[in-house]
């Protein structure tokens, strides 16, 4: 029996700004598309990622070695909790990143097909802007602003919901 | 910015608090149209159902709606701060006479049912606090054959066609009509339920539930009548089986005081009171819950002084914990059954001059989404603010 095994097996993937990254497939199997495209047999050696620069990239690399090393909660229904904590306590370190690289983290999940990686991300900036102000809201997701409300209609919205507003 | 999707944008707002939300119609068009769109509130993470008090003034004209907060803190006993100002405030169409009588007759996800009685029949009013809106039913033609006192109505969603239905019995057995929110008419049914009802409607999994009268010189049925808002057809089921005794004055000296329905988290709640003679005048509860079509009991506990001297109404589950709120003195005082501890005590109400007897409590789980096509035109009320 070959002593090689499917874990072992590298993938590199290509960051917009041309950088490569080197990681076991196993790891790259946390992304739903990548992993259809290896199992459709249509990934090359090098899986170019065209939209995702190198700095986002390199932190989705890091989660996802992460979830990949820790036991999945389907594979044993008793699962320790201890490792439970310590993936909790993983995300809640990888969150702590200023908010332009949470979106961009968070189009690159979507993109690569990440469903626990949305969902953090997706926790994250709720968390963050709930108890925001609707201008700094436009700010912090910098809103276009040719998507304003008019100032009459603004005036309405706020009328009507004048308990949200303290 | 970065452009999210509609699935990403869905995913995010489905995890903000309405009160978040209610602001951020504000931030821009397109969040303006997530909002709105009925499609959230199939996703939205439900919150903890906060308190919400409705204040009549004394000439039955005017109905204020107060929020309460829960002011955080470790302590044991908690206070509630009513907001100073109420959200809302909206005052009947027609000037009362003297005998008329403002009745809350049920809600559902964000909205209230209520009724004005007046000599000369019924106003029924829909409100959504949250947003300010209210809709009024139209007459009901039939009522003055039913006879104007002897009304049982409920109000419950039918998932299947997306529409709020509004059903409403004759005490005696004379008729069943339906309104469907949105339309213009009632429709007569030809249901009706096996026993007389009363109180407020409980809806909850597609029903909407009340406690049976005896017929007549008859002995307590201990039924509770529920009516499919969606085939609309009335059922029976019994009620729970008290742990502490079976009749109403056995020979233990267990006497009932009253019993109750009540929206416990979704469910149909159901709450005893009675004396236990075997301790001096002492008044006990026992609450219970209808889960899968079986009664579960929820808890039991002895309502020691000062609520021993009140009649005690079970407002809803304080938090998810399952601990009790309830009213006492028609609603002057508010109390909490502290569940894992086994502890009652008073909650401190702050602001507001506090509590009047002329108020109706009731758990509000806001469902802001609603968005008002999938309730109908809002007709006029005269609007005070």
């Amino acid at each position: 029996m070959s002593t090689s095994s499917s874990s072992s097996k590298k993938i590199v993937l290509k960051s917009a700004d041309n950088e490569t990254f080197e990681i076991d497939e196993i790891v790259a199997l946390e992304s739903q598309a990548i992993k259809n495209m290896i199992e459709d047999e249509c990934a090359d050696n090098v899986i170019p990622l065209g939209n995702i620069d190198s700095k986002t990239l390199s932190k989705i690399i890091e989660y996802c070695k992460k979830h990949a090393e820790s036991p999945k909660k389907d594979d044993n229904a008793d699962i320790d909790e201890k490792a439970v904590e310590d993936l909790k306590s993983f995300d809640a370190e990888f969150a702590k990143v200023d908010m332009p690289l949470i979106q961009d983290i968070l189009m690159a999940a979507n993109f690569l097909n990440i469903d626990n990686l949305i969902g953090l991300m997706c926790r994250t900036i709720a968390d963050r802007i709930k108890g925001k102000t609707p201008e700094e809201i436009r700010k912090i997701l910098n809103i276009n602003k040719n998507d304003l409300l008019s100032p009459e209609q603004e005036a309405k919205a706020r009328e009507e919901n004048s308990w949200a507003f303290d | 910015m970065v452009e999210f999707g509609s699935d990403i944008m869905y995913d995010i707002l489905s995890r903000l608090p309405v009160k978040s939300l209610c602001r951020f119609r504000c931030v821009c068009k397109l969040w303006c149209k997530y909002i709105e769109d009925p499609y959230l509130m199939t996703i939205h993470v439900k919150e903890e159902p906060m308190p919400i008090m409705f204040y009549t003034e004394l000439d039955y004209l005017l109905c204020r709606v107060s929020l309460f907060r829960t002011r955080k803190s470790k302590e044991i006993t908690a206070s509630f701060e009513l907001k100073k100002d109420p959200i809302f405030e909206f005052a009947f169409k027609r000037f009362p006479s003297r005998f008329s009588k403002n009745r809350f007759l049920g809600y559902f996800n964000g909205l209230t049912l209520l009724s004005q009685e007046e000599s000369h029949g019924y106003t029924f009013i829909v409100i959504h606090p949250l947003r300010k809106d209210f809709y009024e039913l139209p007459t009901m033609n039939k009522i003055s054959s039913f006879g104007k006192k002897n009304l049982v109505c409920g109000f419950g969603f039918d998932d299947s066609r997306n529409v709020f239905k509004i059903v409403c019995v004759s005490v005696k057995g004379i008729g069943t009509v339906v309104h469907i929110m949105g339309t213009n008419s009632w429709r007569e049914i030809h249901q009706a339920p096996s026993y007389p009802m009363r109180g407020e409607g409980v809806f909850a999994h597609g029903c909407v539930h009340w406690l049976a009268s005896p017929h007549n010189n008859e002995r307590d049925p201990h039924k509770v009548i529920y009516f499919d808002v969606k085939q609309e057809q009335f059922g029976l089921i019994n009620r729970p089986t008290r742990k502490n005794f079976s009749l109403i004055n056995d020979q233990n000296g267990h006497r009932l005081i009253t019993n109750q329905l009540v929206e416990l988290d979704g469910e149909v709640g159901f709450a005893y009171t009675f004396y236990m003679t075997n301790k001096y005048n002492q008044r006990h509860m026992e609450v219970w819950v209808l889960k899968q079509k079986e009664w579960v009991m929820h808890c039991e506990f002895d309502l020691k002084r000062p609520l021993s001297e009140y009649d005690v109404k079970v407002i809803g589950f304080w938090n998810k914990d399952g601990d009790i709120l309830m009213s006492a003195n028609k609603g002057s005082k508010l109390f909490v059954y502290r569940l894992k501890r086994d502890i009652l005590h008073e909650v401190n109400v702050i602001g507001n001059d506090g509590l009047s007897s002329e108020s109706h409590i009731q758990m509000y789980q806001s469902d802001f989404f609603l968005s008002k096509h999938r309730y109908g035109k809002m007709l006029p009320v005269l609007k005070l603010r």
